[in-house]
């Protein structure tokens, strides 16, 4: 007998089958606002710019960068933005390691959750995965059409878009409270950014 | 209305006065108080030790004594949830008839609130009053909101209610609200080290309420806490709700 | 008669400072999971739906388990079974040696602490580096963990910054948690750049699609999992939720319950490997189908490890984590020592609580913690054996009315003598730290008697 078909038969040995599976939650349906998107990203330790109209989201990008100090920007190849000379695109087929001194990273954001400030954004080759992680500073670019109001909301959104792929859900900087208060910047970026872009 | 007492054991021996006092406020509340004076024990320390034979052993005499009252009132609320909650729980219960018993038993506040409906039985009390709620009367018997749900809302409990009632009682809550005293029975002497920390720590929070008095309804955990203010000459003195109620006003 | 955790919580916090300086921490947690409970006007529903669907799941886990297996395969996945920590430490071993990899990162997982996974390793040549910071930390100091979530809790920065010094060549009298996380950065930065295999644990299985899910704070579980060629999953086989749409469900509930965030700043959900790389999920039973088959407590195999109970035990927060010399302590901890395996050291923790109920209160999956614990009691360590003699005798006494009277008065007669402190005094632990009270004088059954004499 197999481990799997040993530890299969205990449990189903050990089933009850009773207890019934309770159906769909129903969570309570507000608005989408981006002042509670904002909020919530605030206090994760991060900061949201705008909403700001289309023809300004290259410039605040580069003004937030520059805030940041000097370094490599890169931006992921699905950023429907152009930054010019500014920045490069993250070739998807690099290997990862290559990107370690990516100062500020921009990339698009899917989705995002009001009642929490998360934004999703797609897994897709090593290279793009690693280059929100391996940054000082991480940039997400999102419109407020992209915005609903709880997780519940944002996972039928994801569904939606994505059919059902890896992706992350990204709150805030990373942070860590473990030697006595909160630090930000643990292992990944140190800062997030949202630039909320205007219908 | 009739009403069966039950007198923990533990009440009877050391602290009798929270005993009368009981018997003193049923019968300014308009009740006839019938003491069985043969009872005993209902067990809770042989259920919280995990001695299920001794434990249903003295649940049987218990609700065998108590069988055909019309309700039976506690002043004790660990009592009462050791037979109305842990009873059942632990299968030491034989039938319907004594299912239906163990609801019909009250821990006092709340017979006083929920059942006569007569939270005021015209007491007086002119001091400030520290109310440390029990962590089975909060958890299990329902006597108010633990501080782990305030967020679901909910209103005051019986024995907040019916001290608020007291004339001239000026009613404060600790900071923490509600963490244990650290009493927990058998608890007080198997980890006496934590529970004397977690008795202090209580009394400290009393104390920086400014109250004069510290009260519940559990003089289990009174003693407790009054253990350790004898010890360490200082906090709020205990005092059990029932003596409270049956203070001051009219006889 | 005095359990061996009150000893030991002495000895872990042998001052009011220190002991002060843990409990703050732990309480504060507490706190703030009040705080963002409040601000979710939903925040009860979403326990209930939570604790059915986890109820749901074990009733018909079989299933679960198999369909996962299935989804996870077909995303690419390779899925192993490890019935004991011992097959779990080979499995995970023989993936490592297979491919040569002697430098591996492992994020948090209680589940590979459980199995003694770390030792395992490198006393077959494989280093291993804990990413998470406060992982990171009792690893240098060669200790275990004291909290689920946060593990290090227990140690101060002047603490961290001696050992940073010693490990990793932080400066001197360096106590400022800014830069001593920017040294462990650093050092761990390195690590993920070069490591050749990633562990992570695993917060939910998916049932429908078998994905993954990692919540992480700290970005530690993503580096480990995105750069290395090799993922390996540990994943204990109780924490599968049936849909995608159960998920936001508990996400909304897990940070909050733990730490008072709406979410960690990190929440990834893994289907299969990406292009070019392996992932391995380890499903492990180590007890867990043992416990499942107990009717009493298999609802403890609900918990999502939030810590909550934890944060709100007036017992943990005066012991701290490695006075219960378990993996997982606190209240979750001492349910589960007993129902994972027979003869366990944890079988005596139901005892160390003295059952206030409120880690039942804030389990977010509502786990009747307290009431588990009472009925662990009667089971163990007793058993089906006799409870002890002063158990028997006191019980034999408070059955017959008389002989009960007649103890009432000579305890009271004695009371003098049992009041003071002396060797073998049957009073003595009650008398640490607290006095008798003052003489009861007549039971109350005399006094009531005498009042009637008198009339009214």
């Amino acid at each position: 007998m197999t481990t799997r078909e040993r530890i299969l038969g205990a449990v189903t040995r050990a089933c009850s089958r009773t207890r019934v599976y309770p159906g769909p939650y129903a969570s309570p349906t507000t608005e989408p606002l981006a002042s509670d998107f904002g909020r919530a990203i605030r206090e994760a330790g991060g900061r949201m710019e705008g909403p700001v109209p289309h023809g300004d989201v290259p410039s605040t990008i580069l003004s937030v960068c520059r805030l940041q100090g000097t370094g490599p920007v890169r931006v992921t190849p699905d950023l429907d933005v152009d930054l010019g000379s500014h920045a490069s695109t993250v070739d998807p087929d690099a290997v990862p390691a290559s990107l370690d001194d990516t100062h500020v990273c921009v990339a698009r954001g899917l989705v995002g959750v009001c009642e929490n400030g998360a934004v999703a954004l797609p897994l897709e080759s090593g290279a793009l995965r690693a280059a929100p992680f391996l940054c000082e500073h991480l940039v997400l670019v999102l419109g407020v059409a992209d915005l609903v109001s709880d997780l519940h909301a944002g996972f039928v959104r994801l569904l939606d878009r994505r059919s059902e792929g890896s992706h992350i859900w990204i709150s805030g900087p990373s942070k860590t409270a473990d030697i006595e208060e909160l630090v930000f910047g643990a292992h990944g970026p140190r800062t997030l950014t949202v630039v909320l872009v205007a219908d | 209305m009739d009403v069966a007492l039950f007198i923990p054991c533990y009440v009877d021996q050391l602290a009798p006065g929270v005993g009368l006092a009981t018997v003193d406020v049923l019968e300014r509340a308009g009740c006839r108080v019938h003491y069985d004076p043969d009872q005993t024990c209902c067990g809770q320390p042989f259920v919280t030790a995990g001695a299920w034979r001794e434990a249903k052993r003295l649940a049987a005499l218990h609700l065998d004594r108590f069988a055909g009252a019309e309700a039976v009132v506690c002043p004790s609320a660990s009592c009462v949830a050791t037979v109305r909650v842990r009873y059942e729980k632990l299968g030491l219960l034989d039938g319907a008839a004594a299912r239906e018993l163990c609801d019909r038993t009250y821990e006092l506040t709340e017979f006083l609130t929920r059942v006569l409906r007569c939270p005021n039985v015209g007491a007086r009390f002119p001091h400030r009053v520290a109310l440390m709620q029990s962590c089975h009367g909060l958890r299990d018997l329902d006597l108010g909101v633990p501080s782990e749900l305030r967020h679901a809302g909910g209103e005051n409990g019986p024995t907040e209610t019916v001290l608020h009632e007291v004339d001239r009682l000026d009613l404060v809550h600790p900071e923490p609200r509600d963490e244990c005293c650290g009493f927990g029975g058998l608890f007080s002497v198997q980890l006496p080290g934590i529970s004397t920390r977690m008795g202090r720590a209580r009394l400290d929070a009393l104390e920086a309420t400014g109250a004069e008095y510290v009260t519940g309804t559990d003089a289990s955990c009174l003693l407790h806490l009054g253990g350790v203010r004898d010890r360490d000459g200082r906090g709020p003195k205990p005092i059990h709700v029932a003596e409270i109620l049956a203070s001051g006003g009219s006889g | 008669m005095r359990h061996a955790l009150d000893a030991a919580a002495l000895e872990s916090f042998p001052d009011d400072a220190s002991l002060g300086k843990h409990f703050d921490a732990v309480s504060d947690l507490r706190l703030r999971r009040d705080a963002a409970a409040a601000r979710v006007v939903d925040f009860e529903a979403l326990r209930t739906h939570a604790a059915s669907i986890k109820r749901h799941t074990l009733d018909h886990l079989d299933s679960y388990l198999a369909r996962f297996e299935e989804r996870a395969q077909e995303a690419g996945c390779t899925v192993h079974w490890a019935v004991d920590a011992e097959e779990h430490n080979r499995i995970v071993h023989g993936i490592l040696a297979e491919r040569g990899v002697r430098h591996v990162v492992k994020s948090k997982s209680m589940l590979t602490e459980e199995c003694g996974l770390n030792p395992f390793l490198e006393s077959r040549g494989i280093e291993v580096a804990d990413t998470d910071l406060g992982e990171r930390i009792v690893q240098l100091g060669r200790e275990a963990p004291s909290h689920i979530v946060v593990p290090a809790i227990h140690r101060s920065r002047e603490y961290v910054g001696e050992l940073f010094h010693r490990t990793l060549g932080s400066p001197p009298d360096e106590t400022d948690p800014a830069a001593l996380s920017a040294v462990a950065r650093r050092d761990l930065r390195r690590r993920f750049l070069q490591a050749e295999a990633g562990i992570t644990g695993v917060n939910f299985g998916i049932a429908e699609t078998g994905a993954l899910v990692v919540c992480t704070n700290e970005g530690n579980a993503d580096l480990g999992m995105h750069l290395p060629p090799v993922h390996i999953a540990c994943m204990g086989i109780e924490k599968l939720i049936p849909r995608v749409e159960d998920l936001p469900v508990f996400l909304r509930l897990l940070a909050r319950s733990a730490t008072g965030q709406a979410i960690t700043a990190y929440t990834t959900v893994v289907r299969g490997p990406r292009p070019g790389a392996e992932l391995h999920v380890v499903l492990v039973d180590n007890g867990r189908t043992r416990l499942l088959s107990d009717p009493e407590h298999r609802d403890a195999l609900a918990c999502i490890r939030c810590g909550a109970c934890l944060n709100t035990c007036p017992v943990y927060r005066r012991a701290g984590g490695h006075a219960y010399g378990q993996t997982v302590a606190g209240p979750i901890g001492s349910v589960l020592a007993p129902g994972f395996r027979e003869d366990t050291p944890g079988r005596t923790l139901p005892f160390a609580s003295s059952l206030c109920g409120s880690c039942s209160a804030v389990c977010p999956v509502k786990i009747d913690l307290h009431e588990q614990l009472l009925l662990w009691r009667t089971r163990t360590p007793f058993g089906a054996a006799r409870a002890p003699l002063g158990a028997r005798l006191a019980a034999r006494i408070l059955a017959r009315p008389r002989l009960y009277r007649l103890t009432g008065r000579l305890a009271r007669g004695l009371w003098p003598i049992l009041s003071k402190r002396w060797p073998g005094n049957p009073v003595g632990a009650w008398l640490e730290g607290r006095a008798l009270p003052p003489h009861p004088g007549t039971s109350f059954r005399t006094r009531l008697a005498g009042r009637k004499e008198r009339g009214p």
